[in-house]
C-alpha cells in the first residue's frame, strides 16, 4: 500500500486540527473538512481518516472495532505510522456506524490525577445535520462551549453509544471524548464536559 | 525537472517538528474537553529560554496556519521587547501576516493582559503562563497539589484568601486572581489584572494557556463559567480608576498603567496600546462589558 499523495502532512493536518479544536471547544457546532482526494478503505469515512491523519503518529495508537479491520489498519499504519493496539490501552478508538457501545467499557477513562489520560472515540455516522431530520437522534447539548443550548440531528449513531458515554462521563472529570464524523466530511464533537440529552425523532 | 522543495527551508513550517506539534495538538483537545485542568506536555526546546513565553509560543506554533493574522501583546503593549521578538520569530517561521489591530487578528498571543476590545468567536487567544499552579502558594509539593485538584479539595485556597482579608482588610491578590472554571477546577488565569478576570466568564473566544517552564497547558472554552473565588460577604472587585484617568485621552473605563516621572509625580495611561491608539484617533471600539465595569460606570466615568 502507498501513502496518500493527496495529503499534505504539514498544512492539511494543521487545517483539520483547527477545525477539530473549534468543534471540541464548541460542542454542537458542525464543522466541515474541505473536500479531499484521499481514498480510505471501506469502513472508514474520509472525515474519520482525516481526523486520524491530524492526530495519529508513531507516539500514539488506536483500536478499530470493525471486524476484519486489516485494510483500515494497514491504511493508517502506512499514512500515520501509528499501530493498532488492544482497546484497553488505545488512545483513539474508531467505531463504525450504529455501534452499540459493547466492549467499550475497557476503554481508558483516565485517572483522578490525570483525567486526560483517556481514550477518544471517533465514531462514524451517516449524516450530521443542524436542521431537523426524521428517523434520527436529536441531541440537545449544554455545558462549556455551548451558548445556552445547541441542538443537532444525527443519523447512524446508536442511542446505546450515547448511554455508554453518559455512564462513562458521570464521574467527570474522568471520561471519554467523542468525535462524530459523517459521509459528507462533517465533524461534531461531544467532549466529556458536555451535558447532553437525546430523543429519537420519527 | 523535479524540484526539491522539502529542504529549501532550514526549518519546518512554524519551527516545531510535526511529531511534537501533533503531541501538543492532542493535549490541547484534551485540555479543552476538561476546562481548567492542567495537562502535562512535552515543552520542546525553543530558541528562547523556557519561562520567556515558550508555553504560549508552543501553542501558537501548534495551531497557527498560513492564513492566520497574528497579534502579540506584552502587558497590553504591541511594542515591548518580548512581544516584538516573538512576533518577528513567528513571522519568520510561518510567513503569517502580523498586525497590531485587535479586530483584524485571528490568533492573539498575550502576556499578562486580555485585550480591552472584546474578542469574537473567530479569534483564539493564547496566554503565556509563568506559574500554572494556583495552589502553589498554599502547597509546595506537586504530588499534593495534583491530589488536591483530583479531589477538588480547595479548602486551603479559601483559607489563604481569608487570611489575606483578616491581615490586610482585603483579598490582596493583584494579578493572577484564582478562578473556578466550570464549577470544578481552580485555575490560575496567568497574571492578568483583576480588571480582565470577568472577561473570561462566558466569553465568545477560546482561551488557551501555555506554561513552558512548568510544562503544562490548559484551556477555557468559550461560553464557560469562570468565577473569581470570593466569599458571600467579601466579594471580588476590579481595579477602580475613577480617580485617575488616562493622561493622553482622559479615558477612565480601561485598565490603566501607572507611570512615574523623574520628579516623583505619577500619571496614568491606557495599558492596551492598540486601544490607546484607537482612542487617540477617535476610532470606534467595542469594549468588553461585564457587571463590574457596569458598576464603575454607575459612578459616571
Amino acid at each position: 500500500m502507498q501513502p496518500e499523495l493527496h495529503y499534505n502532512t504539514v498544512f492539511d493536518a494543521q487545517q483539520h486540527f483547527r477545525l477539530l479544536l473549534d468543534s471540541m471547544s464548541r460542542p454542537g457546532k458542525i464543522n466541515t473538512f474541505p473536500s479531499s482526494n484521499i481514498l480510505p478503505p471501506a469502513g472508514l469515512n474520509q472525515a474519520a481518516a482525516l481526523t486520524g491523519f491530524a492526530l495519529l503518529n508513531a507516539d500514539t495508537n488506536y483500536h478499530i472495532t470493525v471486524q476484519n479491520s486489516t485494510d483500515i489498519a494497514d491504511y493508517l499504519l502506512v499514512n500515520t505510522a501509528a499501530q493498532q493496539v488492544d482497546i484497553a490501552v488505545a488512545d483513539y478508538i474508531f467505531l463504525p456506524e450504529n455501534h452499540d457501545g459493547r466492549g467499550l467499557h475497557e476503554a481508558r477513562v483516565g485517572t483522578p490525577v490525570y483525567p486526560e489520560d483517556s481514550a477518544t472515540l471517533i465514531a462514524a455516522a451517516q449524516v450530521i445535520s443542524a436542521v431537523a431530520m426524521t428517523d434520527s437522534l436529536k441531541i440537545t447539548m449544554n455545558g462549556p462551549g455551548v451558548n445556552g443550548e445547541a441542538t443537532v440531528w444525527v443519523k447512524g449513531i446508536n442511542p446505546d453509544l450515547l448511554n455508554y458515554l453518559k455512564e462513562q462521563n458521570s464521574e467527570y472529570p474522568l471520561g471519554i471524548d467523542l468525535i462524530i464524523t459523517d459521509g459528507q466530511n462533517n465533524v461534531l464533537c461531544l467532549p466529556r464536559s458536555n451535558r447532553f440529552t437525546y430523543t429519537q425523532t420519527n | 525537472m523535479i524540484e526539491n522543495t522539502k529542504y529549501t527551508n532550514k526549518y519546518n513550517f512554524a519551527f516545531i517538528d510535526e511529531a511534537t506539534k501533533k503531541e501538543i495538538r492532542r493535549k490541547l483537545l484534551k485540555a479543552v474537553a476538561i476546562p481548567g485542568h492542567q495537562v502535562p506536555y512535552s515543552s520542546p526546546e525553543m530558541p528562547i529560554s523556557r519561562g520567556w513565553g515558550t508555553g504560549g509560543l508552543h501553542i501558537t506554533l501548534a495551531v497557527i496556519g498560513r492564513e492566520d493574522v497574528f497579534k502579540i501583546i506584552d502587558q497590553g503593549s504591541d511594542a515591548s521587547v518580548n512581544a516584538c521578538n516573538l512576533r518577528e520569530f513567528v513571522n519568520r517561521m510561518t510567513g503569517c501576516k502580523t498586525t497590531f489591530d485587535t479586530t483584524e487578528a485571528t490568533l492573539i498571543q498575550t502576556r499578562h493582559r486580555i485585550t480591552e476590545e472584546e474578542l469574537t468567536e473567530k479569534q483564539i487567544i493564547v496566554f503565556q503562563v509563568p506559574l500554572p499552579e494556583p495552589l502553589r502558594m498554599v502547597e509546595r509539593y506537586e504530588y499534593k497539589t495534583l491530589q488536591m485538584h483530583a479531589e477538588a479539595d480547595y479548602a486551603k485556597m479559601y483559607v489563604s484568601l481569608y487570611e489575606s482579608y483578616v491581615r490586610h482588610g482585603a483579598i490582596m491578590e493583584g494579578a493572577g486572581y484564582p478562578v473556578m472554571v466550570n464549577g470544578r477546577y481552580v485555575m490560575s488565569p496567568s497574571p492578568i489584572p483583576r480588571w480582565d478576570i470577568p472577561n473570561l466568564n462566558q466569553a465568545k473566544t477560546l482561551f488557551l494557556f501555555g506554561a513552558g517552564r512548568e510544562k503544562r497547558l490548559y484551556a477555557v472554552p468559550p461560553y464557560t463559567d469562570v468565577e473569581p473565588l470570593e466569599f458571600e460577604d467579601v466579594n471580588f472587585e476590579i481595579e477602580d480608576f475613577s480617580n485617575s484617568g488616562c493622561y493622553k485621552t482622559g479615558y477612565k473605563k480601561a485598565f490603566l498603567d501607572e507611570i512615574y516621572a523623574d520628579d516623583g509625580g505619577r500619571k496614568f495611561v491606557i495599558s492596551d496600546s492598540n486601544f490607546l491608539d484607537k482612542k487617540m484617533e477617535r476610532q470606534e471600539t467595542r469594549q468588553y462589558s461585564n457587571k463590574y465595569i457596569d458598576q464603575l460606570q454607575a459612578y459616571d466615568l
